[in-house]
């Protein structure tokens, strides 16, 4: 067959699998559409094995004041990511431009010495995110951290050690075809906070980044996040086992806050996510916020040589991992 | 009452003392036959009797090679040396050969790919790992429980786990990093295991064997889906270092080592000559008593089997008895169980086994038949596969099963090493069945169907390589242009199934002759593999909240809708409310003297015609003018036109509907209908491509599609041509939907419609509207060469189907469809899309 009969066939045959006929079940009876979604929800527990619990920080989309931002609660989101309608996916995920495609690093982005691209900004000491300076992390009362966090070697670590961490991947479902593409990690260097972003210019250069990922955790004394045991630890680890880099997760203290935070905090406010526990504990407002959920269409845009959207996922990269240190601070006052 | 009578009726050997039991407990399978062959009242109903002569064991020594300790463990289980084709699929397997036994039931295929594996994880202190395939859960938990026997009896630390969706996920984790042998299914491997894959690096790290089980069951749609998922699993292996061989075991099936070949891309080695041992084994062909001749009505083939458990069980054997339905297993069990003492036995000796019991019932019952303790179980095909039961010593098969393979594996599962054993088939008033007991010599002589498989059907190749591309980017050389692939790098149409999802779909990103996955999205979630869908409707007592049992959801319409009664083992249970979104059935414990039994309806609606061929009368003259129309020239009812239409072929879209429509309440032992109520589920639909054949009134009236057998004939044609599609398409005939009707409401003509059995279709009728002229040409041979006289189900089907000139009217139609010029494509006429909208 030649190349073009063969294309007009996957044409033909793969839209019909994509269009809906003129009337199929889905149209004619609402309540079927709920049951084909029921089934597709149970194929995708099957599927991912850690339970993806949709309030990352990351994937927070309230309040937002962009103009094109969703508003819609994050569960429905995941419901349409990881649950299109069956056999009717092709054509139906997010679309690529074609254009022709540049890698172009976005502004201020440089190489460092191991061939990795990343951001650095420094902070100084006495930088303040929401009502709280950088440097009052040094002044958290280990016990009272330890007790909180239910973890006993909280009390020996060493705060000016700790990395706060932060990710953004495309997409909530896991699985081998997830890109971790932005690694936001912010660390004390002496003199003030290093915030170093990592960022995948191509897929084809996961392996150096994420090798340099887990130098940088390895030398933690503690990993702070937010949902991180459930989510970004996962991607990463999986991506890491992937290119036979040794994870190092199973050998750092990893304090994730949403769980004391939570255990704290349940009930008192709309929900438990980031944004909210930012802005009600911390006075943290975002105005300009471009939401975690529009992170992997910014990226696939950028890879199609349009990455004006991309700073944007930088910012609200660097805001997530400057509100863990804020709230951290905040878990152990009374 | 009907059983009383029995009894009295069978009065051959009265208790001396001790009544019924201690009379039967010295009762041999040879005194079973010698008593239905001699008593009058049961040889009447015995159309045929077939032996086949026992056979004895040849065995040959383990391969030297193998470890000390295996050697030890197998005879401390009483296996000295194993039978020859277990040792030449073990040595096979040590020299990283693929290797496929196909042997029947019981051959002892376990012992075959456990050595092999046990050997690697020796020779390697455990570093070794093992995948095994089984096509349902509750082989793969009957597997797994027996390897971890295994295992702690070679004293070793290794662990064998069944990964399905009922592994909780607290203990997944622990499973994946620590699980040595691995145990899972299609469906898991598919949208689990390999979309995740380094999740289970550990596994993949260094894994010597896949093992695959029952590979006859994949086949058609469903084995071209697992076909590939197999490639993606290759290719992963690779990735992580590992050259895994292929342990495959299978019914025997003909052609295996094609079929293997087609399925895992690679040759095996095939070893089919069976070296277990069996008794005689004889085989009784029963036909229920005609009770209306006129209406050719005969007994029920349920009540003859009641009646005839009477001769065939007993305390001193153990029987089985296979029924084509569930709702047919309980009413049996419930039966037998009642008449249990008149058989000689308690009634907790007599159980029933179907899909759909909750798991640990079913381990209680086939622990309880390899003990002996059970003498009676009431199965459906649920233990035709290959869960351990031990042997029994009859069989009963209550209906044939639709298929060679089927057939012989049932049979297979009786037969000890040297005593006789018996197979009953009962006839039912099913046309096949009884054209099966007029000429039995097809039950044991015709060749097994051939298993159909093409992985690279191009729909299912580009869902999978989508599934793939989400797994591991696709390379090509950027030279040539050509795949570097372990699995798909031969497919000549892989670089154009990337191309168009990069290109088209938007799916994948290519660049530097690379194609990357670029969406957010998990595609094995939304490709389906086809096959029997593995979410099941739970069945909850409103009483306790408990689950008492499950059901798949295609079977749920009809066993759970409102109203209806649920058995389990002989317990009833009456559906108050069927939750059919969230697949919940609530039921509530009731007496009852009736069972319940749906009907369901199938309507295919045309949506859409894409294309169309046609010829004219002109073109094509009827080449077997139908000799009764020129005897009686006022019977033609159309004037014909010379030059109108003779037949047309079309391509297009359909609608099917699968309706559960009513129920009927049926009396126990009686069967009288009790009274009938309609079902209120909304329909099972299915969107899908089709082919249709059509023919002008007038051309199938000279054909001699008249009269009032002409609808029958018409779906004799259909029949035989579903029926050789698989020559060209590679596929199974149940792959396939067939409607037929004398005068379609859509095309108001003769009209056959072959559409795609899977959602969105999977090009099978596509093929078929460019080849259907072969397809005419195959099923006229098959036709033509078929020695029966007026039909039979080799080929238009029996002629209690197609009626008496059935055969000859399908013929003619064939002919005449085979012959002359080919149709021409032509457009699709106005009225054509008119009635498309009425």
């Amino acid at each position: 067959m030649s190349d073009d009969s063969i294309r007009d066939r996957l044409k033909r045959q793969l839209a019909r699998r994509t269009k809906p006929s003129a009337e199929s079940a889905l149209e004619r009876d609402p309540t079927a559409r709920r049951s084909v979604f029921d089934s597709l929800g149970r194929h995708a527990r099957l599927a991912s094995d850690e339970a993806v619990v949709p309030v990352t920080a990351s994937a927070a989309s309230t309040n937002s004041d962009d103009a094109a931002g969703e508003t819609q609660p994050i569960d429905a989101r995941v419901t349409r990511a990881n649950h299109a309608p069956l056999a009717r996916s092709l054509g139906d995920v997010i679309p690529l431009p074609v254009r022709e495609l540049s890698s172009e690093p976005p502004r201020e982005l440089e190489l460092d010495a191991q061939g990795v691209s990343a951001r650095i900004r420094q902070f100084a000491r006495e930088h303040c995110h929401g009502s709280k300076s950088l440097a009052s992390v040094f002044d958290v009362p280990r016990t009272v951290l330890a007790e909180r966090a239910r973890d006993e070697r909280l009390n020996q670590v060493d705060l000016t050690r700790a990395v706060f961490f932060d990710t953004e991947t495309t997409g909530l479902a896991g699985g081998a075809g997830t890109y971790v593409f932005l690694v936001g990690l912010m660390r004390f260097t002496g003199e003030s906070f290093e915030l170093w972003q990592g960022f995948l210019p191509h897929p084809a250069e996961e392996k150096n980044l994420l090798e340099e990922v887990a130098a940088r955790i390895a030398d933690a004394s503690v990993l702070v996040s937010f949902f991180g045991k459930s989510f970004d630890r996962h991607r990463l680890e999986d991506k890491m086992r992937l290119h036979g880099v040794t994870p190092p997760f199973a050998t750092t203290i990893h304090l994730d806050l949403y769980h004391p935070l939570r255990r704290a905090h349940r009930g008192r406010f709309e929900n438990c996510k980031l944004k909210t526990l930012e802005r009600e504990l911390v006075g943290v407002v975002r105005p300009d916020d471009l939401p975690g959920s529009f992170a992997p269409a910014a990226w696939f845009d950028f890879l199609g040589g349009r990455p004006h959207r991309l700073e944007g996922v930088f910012q609200h990269n660097a805001d997530d991992v400057l509100s863990l240190a804020a709230l951290l601070c905040h878990l152990t006052e009374d | 009452m009907g059983q009383k009578k029995a009894q009295n009726e069978l009065q051959r050997k009265a208790p001396e003392r001790g009544g019924e039991r201690s009379a039967r407990s010295r009762e041999t399978v040879t005194d079973l036959v010698d008593l239905l062959r001699g008593e009058p009242r049961w040889a009447a109903r015995f159309d045929h009797w077939h032996t086949l002569p026992p056979r004895a064991a040849v065995t040959a020594p383990f391969p030297t090679s193998i470890d000390e300790r295996i050697v030890a463990l197998y005879r401390a289980r009483g296996i000295v040396e194993p039978y020859a084709h277990q040792a030449r699929f073990i040595e096979a397997a040590l020299e990283r050969k693929d290797v496929l036994v196909a042997t029947p039931t019981a051959s002892g295929k376990t012992l075959c790919y456990t050595v092999p594996v046990l050997q690697s994880l020796l020779e390697t202190n455990g570093a070794a790992r093992a995948l095994f395939l089984f096509p349902t859960k509750a082989l793969s938990q009957d597997q797994s429980a027996g390897l971890t026997q295994i295992v702690e009896q070679l004293g070793q630390e290794w662990h064998a786990f069944t990964y399905d969706g009922d592994t909780p996920p607290s203990v997944r984790r622990t499973l994946r990093d620590r699980g040595h042998l691995v145990l899972t299914n299609p469906w898991m491997l598919h949208a689990g295991i390999l979309p995740n894959h380094a999740k289970w690096s550990e596994l993949f790290r260094d894994l010597r064997y896949i093992v695959i089980d029952e590979v006859h069951t994949l086949s058609g749609v469903f084995g071209s889906s697992v076909a590939n998922v197999l490639r993606r699993l290759v290719r992963i292996a690779r990735h992580y270092g590992s050259d895994p061989r292929f342990l495959l075991c299978s019914a025997t099936i003909k052609d295996g080592a094609e079929h293997a070949r087609r399925l895992i891309g690679r040759d095996v080695v095939v070893i089919d000559e069976d070296g277990s041992p069996s008794g005689a084994r004889t085989f009784g062909v029963y036909n229920p008593p005609m009770l209306n001749p006129v209406a050719g009505l005969r007994a029920n083939a349920l009540e003859e089997a009641r009646e005839l458990a009477r001769a065939v069980c007993g305390p001193s054997h153990q029987t089985i008895f296979f029924c084509k339905r569930r709702v047919h297993v309980e009413v049996l069990t419930r039966y037998l169980k009642e008449g249990a003492a008149g058989l000689g036995l308690k009634p907790a000796e007599i159980r029933g086994y179907r899909g759909g019991y909750l798991p640990l019932l079913r381990r209680e019952i086939e622990n309880g038949l390899r003990a002996g303790e059970v003498k009676v179980v009431v199965s459906t095909n649920a233990l035709e596969l290959g869960i351990d039961i031990g042997a029994l010593d009859v069989a009963v098969l209550v209906g044939y099963p639709r298929s060679q393979a089927s057939f012989w594996q049932r049979a297979g599962r009786v037969g000890r090493r040297s005593k006789p054993s018996l197979v009953v088939q009962i006839a039912t008033s099913d046309p096949v069945d009884q054209y099966l007991a007029r000429h039995p010599e097809n039950l044991f002589g015709a060749s097994k169907e051939k298993l159909g498989l093409d992985p690279n059907n191009l729909v299912i190749l580009s869902e999978q390589m989508k599934c793939a591309a989400f797994e591991l980017p696709f390379r090509a050389d950027a030279r040539t242009g050509d795949l570097v692939d372990a699995s798909f790098g031969g497919i000549e149409n892989a670089p154009h199934v990337l191309d168009y999802l990069a290109e088209e779909s938007r799916l994948l990103h290519k660049r530097d002759s690379t194609w990357w996955w670029m969406a957010d999205a998990y595609p094995a979630a939304d490709v389906t593999l086809g096959g029997v869908d593995p979410d099941n409707v739970l069945i909850l007592d409103v009483e306790t909240k408990k689950a008492i049992a499950e059901i798949d959801r295609a079977g749920s319409i009809q066993a759970v809708h409102e109203g209806a009664i649920y058995q389990v083992e002989g317990e009833i249970w009456k559906v108050e409310r069927f939750d059919y979104e969230n697949r919940r059935a609530y039921v509530r414990a009731v007496e009852s003297d009736y069972f319940t039994e749906a009907e369901v309806d199938v309507a295919v609606r045309v949506l859409r015609l894409e294309e169309r061929a046609r010829r004219s009368r002109l073109e094509a003259p009827v080449a077997h003018p139908f000799t009764q129309a020129s005897l009686d020239e006022t019977a033609l009812p159309i004037a014909a036109d010379p030059a109108g239409e003779d037949l047309s072929v079309w391509r297009g879209e359909v609608h099917v509907t699968t309706l559960a429509t009513m129920y009927k309440k049926v009396r126990f032992y009686t069967r009288e209908s009790v009274g009938a109520e309609d079902i209120h589920l909304p329909p099972e639909e299915l969107d899908t491509e089709a082919f249709v054949l059509t023919l002008s009134e007038a051309t199938a009236f000279d054909l001699g599609l008249v009269g009032g057998d002409r609808g029958a004939s018409w779906r004799g044609v259909g029949t035989i041509l579903r029926r050789v599609a698989p020559i060209y398409l590679r596929c199974q005939p149940s792959d396939l939907g067939l409607s037929a009707h004398v005068r379609s409401p859509h095309f108001r003509r003769p009209t056959l419609i072959l559409y795609d059995a899977v959602q969105g279709g999977v090009g099978l009728a596509e093929i078929l509207f460019g080849c259907w002229r072969d397809l005419c040409t195959a099923a006229l041979d098959v036709v033509a060469h078929c020695p029966c006289v007026s039909g039979c189900p080799g080929c238009v089907g029996p002629v209690e189907e197609v009626g008496p000139l059935g055969k000859r009217t399908a013929r003619q139609v064939l002919e005449h469809c085979a012959h002359g010029p080919t149709p021409r494509e032509c457009e699709l006429a106005a009225d054509e899309e008119q009635a498309l909208s009425t």
